[in-house]
C-alpha cells in the first residue's frame, strides 16, 4: 500500500510531468524568439528547428548519421570495456598488474580523450578509426576503475567459496568475479557510455565527417 | 537406521601454530578427528577456532607443526574439504539454489546435465529444501540459505565437511531445528564433520568429541568425549555442559581479559 501523496504535482504520472516541463521550456524559447525580434540566423525558433529536424529525419540524413555515430561509439565502447575488464582482472591476480592499473588511471583518466585526437589523426588518418581510438581511450578507465573496485569489494566468503570449489584463472573471473561485481561494472559502463558520447560528439565536431 | 561407524584417525593436527600479520592466533594445537565423527571446536569469541578450521580447509598454512588428512599434509583449498560458512552470502546470488549445487558439481566433479541436476535435487531433498530449488538466495530465509550451503557442500562428497559457526546467525528456534537436522543428515551420509561453535549446548548436542580452546594465542585445553550425551534431558548432558563451562569460563578469565584489553 502506498501512502497518499500530498503534493498535487507528484500525483501526476512521471512522463506527464516531464512532458509539461519540456513544453514549458519550449514555450519560453519560442516566446523569446517571437517577442525579442532577434535575428533567426542567431537564434532559431523551436518551430524552425522542429521543421528542419522533421525534414532531415524524413529524407534519411539524420537516421543514417545517427546510425554511423552509434556504430563508431559502440565499437569504441566495446574495445574500451574489454581492455578495461582485462586490466581490472590483471590487477586482481598480480601486484604488478595492480600498480600498472593505478599508474595508468592516475595519468590517463584525467586527460580528456579528445585531446589525443590530433595525435590519433596522425596515426590513423582522417577516418573513423581515429574516432574509435579516442572513444576507446575515453571508456577504458571508467570501466577499469569500477570493475577493479567491484572485484575488491567481493566478500571474503564468496572468494573463499570460489577457491574451495577449485576455481581459478579466467573461469574464476567469468563465473564468479564478474557476476559478483556486476553492480559496479554497470556503473562503470554507464559512465563509459556518457564519456563515449561526449568524446564522439566532440570528435565529429572537429572532424566534420558524417555524423 | 544404524549409526555410522566412527573409525581410525582422519585428520591429525600436531603442534599446530598459526601466525598472520605478526599475530599468533593459534599457539600449539594437537587434535585428532576420526573418520565418521562430528568433531567440535569450541572457544571464546576470536580465540582462533575459525583460524584452525581455515587451516584444515587449506586457506591458511600453519607456521609450525602440521595438519594431515589421511597422512597427507593439507595443501590448497579443494572440494575434498568443503566449507559451510556462517555468512548468508555464501550461495552465489546470481544462481538459483539448485543451480548453485549443479554449478559446484560441474566445477568440482565434472558432472553436468541431467545427472548433475538429479544429484543436486537429491541433495536439496536431503537437507529439506527441495521445493525451493528454483528460488534465488535472496528469496530464502537465513535457515534455508544455510541448508542450501550444506547441500552444495555435501553434493561434492567431501572427505570432511568443515562448518564455521554455520548456525551462528540464526534465531534460536531455527538453530535448534538445524541442529536436529544436521544429526539426521550425518546419520544418512556418515560424513566426517568438523564444526566450530561458541555454544556449549550445540557442542555437547552435536559433537562426539569437543576440543576446548583457550583465549588467544589459542591452545586446545582439553578434548572432551561427548559421544554419550546426545539427549539433552539426561544428567550426562548436564554434567558435560557444566564441565565445558568450567573449562571455558574460569574465575580469573575476567581478570585476564581486562589485562589483555589494557595491553
Amino acid at each position: 500500500m502506498r501512502a497518499r501523496v500530498r503534493d498535487p504535482w507528484l500525483r501526476l504520472p512521471a512522463p506527464l510531468r516531464y512532458a509539461i516541463v519540456i513544453a514549458a521550456l519550449l514555450a519560453i524559447w519560442q516566446a523569446y524568439v517571437s517577442f525579442s525580434h532577434v535575428s533567426a540566423l542567431l537564434v532559431g525558433s523551436p518551430l524552425d528547428v522542429a521543421n528542419q529536424l522533421w525534414t532531415d529525419v524524413a529524407n534519411g540524413k539524420i537516421p543514417a548519421a545517427t546510425l554511423h555515430t552509434l556504430q563508431t561509439l559502440l565499437t569504441g565502447l566495446l574495445i574500451g570495456a574489454l581492455i578495461g575488464f582485462a586490466l581490472a582482472s590483471l590487477a586482481v591476480f598480480s601486484s604488478v598488474g595492480r600498480d600498472l592499473l593505478a599508474v595508468l588511471t592516475a595519468v590517463l583518466n584525467p586527460l580528456p580523450a579528445i585531446a589525443i585526437l590530433p595525435l590519433a589523426i596522425i596515426w590513423f588518418g582522417l577516418s573513423d578509426r581515429s574516432i574509435i581510438f579516442i572513444v576507446t581511450l575515453a571508456t577504458i578507465w571508467p570501466v577499469a576503475i569500477n570493475t577493479d573496485t567491484g572485484f575488491r569489494t567481493i566478500s571474503a566468503t564468496t572468494q573463499m567459496v570460489a577457491r574451495n570449489l577449485g576455481l581459478r584463472g579466467p573461469r574464476l573471473v567469468v563465473d564468479v568475479l564478474l557476476p559478483a561485481a556486476m553492480p559496479y561494472i554497470l556503473t562503470g559502463l554507464k559512465t563509459a557510455w556518457a564519456f563515449g558520447w561526449r568524446t564522439v560528439v566532440a570528435a565529429e565536431l572537429v572532424f566534420g565527417v558524417a555524423g | 537406521m544404524t549409526e555410522p561407524v566412527i573409525g581410525e584417525p582422519l585428520v591429525v593436527g600436531a603442534g599446530v601454530a598459526i601466525e598472520y600479520d605478526g599475530f599468533r592466533a593459534v599457539d600449539s594445537a594437537d587434535f585428532v578427528v576420526r573418520r565418521g565423527e562430528k568433531f567440535v571446536l569450541i572457544g571464546p569469541s576470536g580465540c582462533g577456532k575459525t583460524t584452525l578450521l581455515k587451516a584444515i580447509a587449506g586457506f591458511l598454512t600453519p607456521t609450525h607443526g602440521s595438519i594431515r588428512l589421511d597422512g597427507v599434509p593439507i595443501g590448497e583449498p579443494g572440494p575434498d574439504r568443503t566449507v559451510v560458512f556462517q555468512d548468508f552470502d555464501q550461495l552465489f546470488a546470481w544462481r538459483t539454489v539448485l543451480d548453485n549445487v549443479v554449478y559446484a558439481l560441474g566445477v568440482a566433479k565434472e558432472m553436468r546435465g541431467e545427472a548433475a541436476r538429479e544429484r543436486a535435487r537429491a541433495m536439496l531433498r536431503l537437507v529439506g529444501i527441495e521445493a525451493a530449488g528454483d528460488k534465488y538466495p535472496h528469496q530464502l530465509s537465513g535457515g534455508m540459505k544455510q541448508r542450501g550451503a550444506i547441500a552444495r557442500a555435501l553434493a561434492l562428497e567431501p572427505r570432511i565437511l568443515l562448518m564455521d559457526e554455520p548456525f551462528g546467525a540464526l534465531d534460536a528456534i531455527t538453530r535448534s531445528q538445524l541442529q536436529l537436522d544436521l544429526n539426521a543428515i550425518w546419520r544418512e551420509t556418515g560424513v566426517t564433520i568438523v564444526l566450530v561453535t561458541h555454544s556449549i549446548q550445540e557442542a555437547v548436542f552435536l559433537g562426539h568429541h569437543v576440543a576446548v580452546m583457550s583465549t588467544t594465542p589459542a591452545r586446545i585445553v582439553e578434548t572432551v568425549d561427548t559421544s554419550a550425551a546426545q539427549d539433552m534431558d539426561t544428567p550426562e548432558f548436564l554434567r558435560l555442559s557444566h564441565h565445558l563451562r568450567s573449562l571455558l569460563i574460569t574465575p580469573d578469565s575476567a581478570h585476564r581479559s581486562v589485562q589483555t584489553a589494557v595491553e
